[in-house]
C-alpha cells in the first residue's frame, strides 16, 4: 500500500501506518550484527556513547573509592604508591577525558538532531567513526592499565616528570595518545553538532529560537574546536620528546618545563567550561518542563553561554600562579578569573525567576536541579576565592582545590547529568525510571557529596597537598580523611540505587508516551523512543517553545524524497528552506576508518613504521568510504542541481 | 553549622602545618583574606539558597494563573512580572558585580603587600628540589662559609629569609602553610620567595607538586628560632666533621667510607663528596630522617639505612646491606655527626 | 494528546545538490580546517616562547636556514592554487572533462609540493634533536606537512573518481571543497615560511 501524497494546506492523514513503513526500510538499520556494527543513526551511536562513557563514569568512581579507601588511615597499605598513582591518574584521566566531555557530546549528538527538527546529525558516517575511534582509544588506555603500563604522571601530565629521563617505558606514551585519541573524538563531535545546527533546523527555528541547550551545545563546539588542539599539540611535543629525541621540555636544550603547561591550562580551562556549559543546557532544558514556563531572560542567558565560551580562554595561567608569573600578568588573570562569575550568576538568577515565577513539580530531574544550585554555588565561590593570588598560593595543589573542582563538576555538570537522564530516559527507552529510587539516588548523592568534599576545604588549609598515596599520623589528617572516605561510600551506595532503578525500570518501568512531563522542545512531539527518522514529518516552528507557541495544529513540512535518506537543510540565520541533501546509506568503513587510525596510534608509541603503515591503512578506508557504491549510484543520479551561491 | 565544627576539629591538632594558624605575615594576610572571603562567600550561598527553596516552596496565589498553550498547561504570561524580575535579575548582576569588585580591590592589596621587598637585612637561603629531599644552601661571600645541609631549614625569628628556589629534576614546590604561600622549584628557572617567621617554633610543610613515587613523603621542616640561637646553629654548621673518640662510631666511620654511601653523600672534612643525596655532615643534628618521614633514632637509621624501599618505596636510595655489627657502627657513626 | 497536523511548507522543488556555504560537506571541511590551523597557531605561539630560553635564533653554533629553495618553494605553492581555482571553476560548471583534467594537474602538483616540502626540510640545516630550535622547526614543517599528505590523498583519489569511477553530482561541490581546502592549506604555510626562513634574517 502507498503512501498517500501530502498537499499543503491540507491537514495529514490520521493513517500513517504504510509511510512509517516506507521510512524505516529507508531509514532504519540493518538487522543482525552487520546492521549494529554498520549503522549511522545518530540514536544508536548516541545511545552507545552515552553507555560508554557511562561506564567509564564507574570505572572512574571505582579509581575513586579505591583512592578513598587508601586515604581513609594515615600510612594504609591498602594501595602502594606506585599502585595509588596509577589509579589517580586513570580516575583524572579517564573522568575528563572519557567520560564528562564524551557524554556531554553524546548528548548533544542524541538530542540536537531531535531538538532542531531534523532527521540525522550532518554526517552520519564521521559520526559512527567518532564513536568507534572513542571506543578504542578509551579500551586502549584500560588494556594499558591492566597490562601495568598505564600511566601515572597525573591527568595533566606535568614535565620534566612525564618526560623522558623521570617516567621510561610507555605509560606516559600511552597518556598521551589517549589524549590523541580523545582530542579528534571530541572535534569529531564537535563538528557534527555546528554543521547539524547552522543547517539542518527546522523550518522556522531561527537563531533566536533555538532551545537553550541547543545553544549550550553550539558554544561548546566552538570552545572544543580552539581547545582541544592545544592538548592535542602539548601531547604531541611529549610524545615527540619521549620516542624522537625532541626538546621541546628539556631546559638543558632551550626547551621550557612551562611551555608544557601554559598549553595544557590553554586547554584545560576551556575544558571545564566544555564540560559545564553543555549541563547549564541540559538545566535550562529541563526546568521549563519543571516549572511550567520558559526560562527567564533567553537573550541574557544566551548572552552568558557566549561571554563564557569566550571568557574562558583567558583565564588559564590562574593554574599557574605557583610558578613564578610575574605579578601584573598574574594580576590580569585575576580579574578575568573573577569576572567569569558575572555570566555565571546571569544564569543561576534567570534560573531563580523562572522557578520563583513557575510553578514547581518536585519530580527528581528537578530536584537534581535544585541540588546542582545548591552545590555549584559553593564551588561558584570557592572558585572566585582563589582566583585571587595570595590565596591560591596557600591552596594551590591542596584538598581545597580537589573540593573546589568536585563542588563544580559533579555538583554543576554531573547532578544535571543524572537530572537528564532521569528525565530522558522516557524518551530514550519508552519507560519512566522509578521515582521512588530517584529521590533515594538524589538525596544519598547529596548527602554523599557534602560528606565528601566539604572537609576537603580544611584539609587542604591544614597543609594536606594533592596526589600523595599516604600521611603521616602526626599530621592530624586522619579524622577528616576517615569522613571523606565515608562520604564516598554514600556516593557509592547511590550510584548502585540508580544502576539498580536503570536495570529494573528497563523491563518493568511505566510506559512513558511520547511526552510524558508535558514539555515544550521537539524531541517530545515524536514517540519514546523515536523511530529511525525521528519525525515522520518534519515540524515547522513558530516559537522558541516550540510545542508551546504552536497552538492547536503541529505544522509540517513535506517533500523530502520517501525513496532515499534526505534531510531538508535550512538558511542559516532564519530557517527558511534551503535545499534537499542526501545523506549516506549505512556503511563498515568508520569502522574501518577507526580501526586503521587506532592501528596507526597505537603501534606509532613502539615503532616509527607505525606512520607508512597507518597511512596505507588509512588511505584504504578512505577509499571505501569516500567511493561511491551501487547503491549511491542508485539512488544519486537524479539530481536537481543548483549553482546558486557556488 | 558543620563546617565550624570540622574546623575547630583540625584547628586543635596541629599548628605547626596550618594554613589559618599564620605565624608570619604573609600567611597571616592570606589567612585575613580567607576570613574576609568566607563570610561574604557564606552568605551569598545562604541568600541563593533561600530563594531558589522560597521560590519552589511558596504558595501561588490564584491571580497566578495557568493557561493552556499548544495543548500544555503553562504558566500565564505576565509582562509586568517579567518586568519586575527583569529589574531584580539585574539588581543582583550589580551587587554581583560590587561584591566581586571588593573581593579583587582586598586580594590586590593583599598582593602588593605580599611581593614588597623583604629589604637587605634578609638572609639568603637556596634551595633545590630533588626526587625526594631538599638541598638546602646558606650561600655566603666567602665561598667556604657556604652552609650545605637538607630537609631542615633554620631561620631566625623577626627577619625575613629570601629563597632562591630551583630543581635539579622534576618540578616540586615548597610550602609551609604556617608561615607563608607556596613556589614551585622548576628546572631551568630560578624563583624568588620570601617570608618571616615572627613567632619560634617547629613548622613543617610538604613538597605540593606531584614528582613522583614519594611525593607524599618529601616534607620540610623550617625551625624559627631566636636570633642568637640561630647564629650558633649556623656556626656549628660549619665546622667539618669530628673524628669520633668512641670506638664504635669511629669504626662506623671506616664503615661508611667503605661502602656504597660514599657514591651519593658528602661529610665535610672527609673524603666523602658526592652530592646525589643529601649532604650528610650534621646529620645527627637533625629532628628526622627520610625528608623528615621518621624521626632520627637508631632504630629508624638502622631501618632506613638497611631497606629505604620499604619505607619509601620509589625513593632513589638503593639498600645496603650490612653485617648487624657493622650496621649498628655506621648509625653510631651518623649519630655522632651533630 | 496528539494534536493534529497541517502541512504548511512544501520542500519538493528545491534543489538537491547545491555549492558553497549552502552544502554541508563545506562546513564540515572549514571546521576541520579551523581545528588543523588552531594547531599551527600555536605551533607558532611555542616557536616564539621557546625563543626566550635563546640569546641568538638559530642558536650560537648553528647555521641559518637557507631562504632561496624555501622561497621557490613557496612560489610554487602559490602557483598550485591556479589549477585549485581551475578545478572549483570548472566542478561549478558541472564539466567533468575540465573538472577531470585540472584533478589530474592537481595531483601532479601535490607530489611535486611533497619533494618542495622534503627541500623545506633540507633546507632548515639542523635536525629535531638539535636543541629545541630544531624541534620547533621540524614540527612546523612535520605538521602542516601531514596535512599535505592527507590532502595528496584526498586528490588523489578525487582524481581518480573523476578519471574512471561514477561520478555522481553531489562531487562537483565535492570537488571544489578540494579547492577550498587547497587555499587553507597554501595560505597556512605563508606565515609558517617566513617565520622559519625568512624571519631569522629580519630580526
Amino acid at each position: 500500500m502507498t503512501a498517500p501524497t501530502l498537499v499543503i494546506g491540507e491537514p495529514v492523514p490520521v493513517d500513517d501506518r504504510a509511510e512509517r513503513e516506507q521510512m524505516d526500510r529507508v531509514w532504519g538499520s540493518k538487522p543482525g550484527f552487520w546492521g549494529w556494527l554498520t549503522t549511522t543513526n545518530h540514536k544508536e551511536i548516541g545511545k552507545r556513547y552515552i553507555t560508554t562513557a557511562f561506564i567509564f563514569f564507574l570505572l572512574g568512581g571505582i579509581e575513586a573509592a579505591m583512592m578513598r579507601t587508601q586515604l581513609s588511615r594515615p600510612e594504609n597499605s591498602f594501595l602502594g604508591p606506585d599502585k595509588y598513582n596509577q589509579i589517580f591518574t586513570m580516575h583524572g584521566t579517564t573522568m575528563m577525558f572519557l567520560f564528562a566531555v564524551p557524554i556531554m557530546e553524546a548528548i548533544g549528538l542524541y538530542f540536537v538532531p531531535l531538538m532542531v527538527g531534523t532527521r540525522n546529525v550532518a554526517f552520519p558516517r564521521l559520526n559512527a567513526f567518532g564513536y568507534w575511534l572513542f571506543l578504542i582509544g578509551g579500551s586502549f588506555l584500560y588494556v594499558q592499565f591492566f597490562l601495568n603500563t598505564g600511566p601515572d604522571v597525573g591527568w595533566f601530565s606535568y614535565v620534566p616528570l612525564s618526560g623522558p629521563q623521570f617516567s621510561p617505558g610507555k605509560r606516559a606514551d600511552t597518556w598521551a595518545q589517549t589524549i590523541t585519541f580523545t582530542e579528534i573524538v571530541a572535534i569529531v563531535g564537535a563538528i557534527e553538532l555546528i554543521v547539524t545546527i547552522f543547517k539542518q533546523r527546522a523550518v522556522g527555528m531561527s537563531l533566536n529560537r533555538i532551545p537553550i541547550f541547543v545553544w549550550a551545545m553550539l558554544v561548546t563546539a566552538f570552545m572544543i574546536m580552539f581547545a582541544m588542539p592545544a592538548v592535542a599539540t602539548a601531547s604531541m611535543y611529549l610524545a615527540l620528546d619521549r620516542l624522537v629525541g625532541t626538546h621541546f621540555f628539556n631546559p638543558a636544550e632551550g626547551g621550557d618545563v612551562l611551555l608544557w603547561q601554559h598549553m595544557f591550562w590553554f586547554f584545560g580551562h576551556p575544558e571545564v567550561y566544555i564540560i559545564f556549559l553543555p549541563a547549564t543546557g541540559l538545566v535550562s532544558t529541563m526546568l521549563p518542563a519543571f516549572t511550567r514556563r520558559p526560562v527567564f531572560g533567553y537573550p541574557a542567558m544566551v548572552l552568558a553561554l557566549i561571554s563564557v565560551a569566550f571568557m574562558a580562554f583567558g583565564l588559564w595561567v590562574h593554574h599557574m600562579f605557583a610558578t613564578g608569573i610575574p605579578q601584573l600578568a598574574a594580576s590580569f588573570f585575576t580579574a578575568t578569573s573573577t569576572m567569569i562569575a558575572i555570566p555565571s550568576g546571569v544564569q543561576i538568577f534567570c534560573w531563580l525567576a523562572t522557578i520563583w515565577s513557575g510553578r514547581p513539580r518536585f519530580a527528581t530531574p528537578m530536584l537534581f536541579i535544585l541540588g546542582f544550585i545548591f552545590l555549584f554555588v559553593i564551588g561558584g565561590v570557592t572558585g572566585v576565592m582563589i582566583a585571587s593570588v595570595p590565596f591560591d598560593l596557600q591552596v594551590h595543589d591542596t584538598f581545597f582545590i580537589v573540593a573546589h573542582f568536585h563542588y563544580v563538576l559533579v555538583g554543576g555538570a554531573v547532578f544535571p547529568l543524572f537530572g537528564a537522564i532521569y528525565y530522558w530516559f522516557p524518551k530514550v527507552t519508552g519507560r519512566m525510571l522509578s521515582e521512588k529510587l530517584g529521590k533515594w539516588n538524589f538525596w544519598l548523592f547529596l548527602i554523599g557529596m557534602n560528606m565528601t568534599f566539604f572537609p576537603m576545604h580544611w584539609l587542604g588549609f591544614y597543609g594536606m597537598p594533592r596526589r600523595v598515596y599516604t600521611y603521616l599520623a602526626s599530621t592530624g589528617w586522619g579524622p577528616l580523611n576517615l569522613l571523606a572516605s565515608v562520604g564516598a561510600l554514600v556516593i557509592a551506595i547511590s550510584v548502585i540505587v540508580f544502576l539498580v532503578n536503570v536495570v529494573t525500570s528497563l523491563r518493568h518501568g511505566e510506559i512513558a508516551g511520547d511526552n510524558p512531563w508535558d514539555a515544550d522542545t521537539l524531541e517530545w512531539a515524536t514517540t519514546s523512543p523515536p523511530p529511525a527518522y525521528n519525525f515522520l514529518h518534519l515540524p515547522v516552528v513558530q516559537g522558541r517553545s516550540a510545542l508551546w507557541d504552536e497552538g492547536d495544529e503541529h505544522q509540517v513540512a513535506v517533500g523530502t524524497s520517501t525513496e532515499r535518506r534526505e534531510v531538508l537543510l535550512t538558511t542559516t540565520l532564519d530557517a527558511q528552506p534551503d535545499s534537499r541533501e542526501s545523506h549516506p546509506h549505512d556503511s563498515i568503513w568508520p569502522l574501518a576508518m577507526a580501526l586503521a587510525i587506532g592501528v596507526l596510534f597505537i603501534t606509532a608509541i613502539f615503532t616509527p613504521l607505525a606512520l607508512p603503515i597507518g597511512a596505507v591503512l588509512g588511505f584504504i578506508a578512505f577509499a571505501g568510504w569516500a567511493w561511491p557504491t551501487k547503491e549511491d549510484v542508485e539512488s544519486e543520479s537524479d539530481e536537481k542541481v543548483s549553482l546558486e551561491g557556488a | 553549622m558543620a563546617g565550624a565544627l570540622l574546623a575547630c576539629a583540625g584547628c586543635s591538632l596541629h599548628n605547626t602545618q596550618n594554613a589559618l594558624d599564620a605565624s608570619g605575615p604573609q600567611s597571616q594576610r592570606i589567612e585575613g583574606l580567607w576570613w574576609l572571603f568566607l563570610p561574604i562567600a557564606a552568605v551569598v550561598w545562604v541568600i541563593v539558597i533561600a530563594v531558589m527553596l522560597w521560590g519552589a516552596a511558596r504558595k501561588r496565589s490564584p491571580r497566578e494563573g495557568m493557561e493552556t498553550r499548544g495543548g500544555a498547561e503553562v504558566v500565564a504570561g505576565d509582562e509586568a512580572r517579567d518586568r519586575r524580575m527583569t529589574r531584580i535579575v539585574a539588581g543582583g548582576v550589580i551587587v554581583t558585580v560590587v561584591i566581586l569588585f571588593l573581593m579583587l580591590v582586598a586580594d590586590f592589596r593583599v598582593g602588593q603587600a605580599l611581593t614588597m621587598a623583604p629589604g637587605t637585612q634578609a638572609v639568603p637561603i637556596k634551595v633545590t628540589g630533588h626526587q625526594f629531599w631538599w638541598e638546602v644552601q646558606y650561600p655566603d661571600s666567602v665561598p667556604n662559609k657556604t652552609v650545605i645541609t637538607a630537609n631542615e631549614i633554620h631561620i631566625p625569628v623577626g627577619v625575613p629569609v629570601v629563597m632562591e628556589l630551583t630543581s635539579l629534576d622534576v618540578i616540586h614546590s615548597f610550602w609551609v602553610p604556617s608561615l607563608t604561600g607556596k613556589k614551585d622549584l622548576l628546572p631551568g628557572y630560578r624563583r624568588s620567595l620570601w617570608f618571616r617567621a615572627d613567632t619560634p617554633g617547629v613548622y613543617r610543610g610538604q613538597c605540593a607538586e606531584y614528582c613522583g613515587l614519594e611525593h607524599a613523603k618529601m616534607s620540610v621542616l623550617v625551625i624559627a628560632q631566636k636570633p642568637q640561637d640561630f647564629a650558633a646553629w649556623r656556626a656549628a654548621q660549619l665546622d667539618s666533621a669530628t673524628t669520633p673518640s668512641d670506638s664504635l662510631a669511629l669504626r662506623g666511620k671506616t664503615v661508611f667510607m667503605g661502602t656504597t654511601c660514599v657514591m651519593c653523600h658528602s661529610i665535610s672534612g672527609t673524603s666523602a663528596a658526592a652530592t646525589a643525596g643529601p649532604d650528610l655532615t650534621h646529620v645527627g643534628s637533625r629532628r628526622m630522617i627520610a625528608a623528615n618521614t621518621l624521626p632520627n633514632t637508631d632504630a629508624n637509621l638502622y631501618a632506613w639505612i638497611s631497606d629505604p624501599q620499604r619505607i619509601k618505596p620509589g625513593v632513589l636510595m638503593p639498600a645496603t646491606k650490612l653485617d648487624p655489627r657493622d650496621m649498628q657502627a655506621l648509625v653510631a657513626y651518623l649519630r655522632h655527626l651533630k | 494528546m496528539t494534536k493534529r497536523e497541517r502541512v504548511t511548507v512544501d520542500v519538493t522543488e528545491l534543489p538537491t545538490v547545491v555549492f558553497g556555504h549552502r552544502a554541508l560537506l563545506w562546513w564540515g571541511t572549514w571546521g576541520f580546517a579551523v581545528a588543523e590551523g588552531m594547531t599551527l597557531v600555536l605551533s607558532i605561539a611555542t616557536y616564539f616562547y621557546l625563543r626566550r630560553n635563546f640569546q641568538a635564533y638559530p642558536p650560537q653554533g648553528y647555521p641559518r636556514p637557507d631562504w632561496i629553495a624555501p622561497t621557490v618553494g613557496m612560489a610554487i605553492f602559490l602557483a598550485t592554487c591556479i589549477p585549485a581555482y581551475l578545478v572549483k571553476k570548472s566542478a561549478v560548471r558541472l564539466d567533468r572533462s575540465a573538472t577531470t583534467r585540472w584533478l589530474v594537474i592537481l595531483s601532479v602538483c601535490a607530489l611535486v609540493l611533497c619533494a618542495v616540502r622534503t627541500v623545506d626540510f633540507y633546507a632548515l640545516r639542523v635536525l629535531w634533536m638539535t636543541s629545541a630550535y630544531g624541534s620547533i622547526q621540524w614540527v612546523l614543517l612535520g605538521f602542516h606537512g601531514s596535512l599535505l599528505l592527507i590532502e595528496v590523498a584526498e586528490v588523489i583519489g578525487t582524481t581518480a573518481l573523476f578519471v574512471n569511477g561514477p561520478v555522481l553530482p553531489r562531487h562537483y561541490p565535492d570537488a571544489c571543497d578540494i579547492g577550498n581546502y587547497w587555499y587553507f592549506l597554501v595560505l597556512s604555510w605563508l606565515p609558517i615560511w617566513f617565520i622559519v626562513y625568512i624571519g631569522p634574517r629580519i630580526w
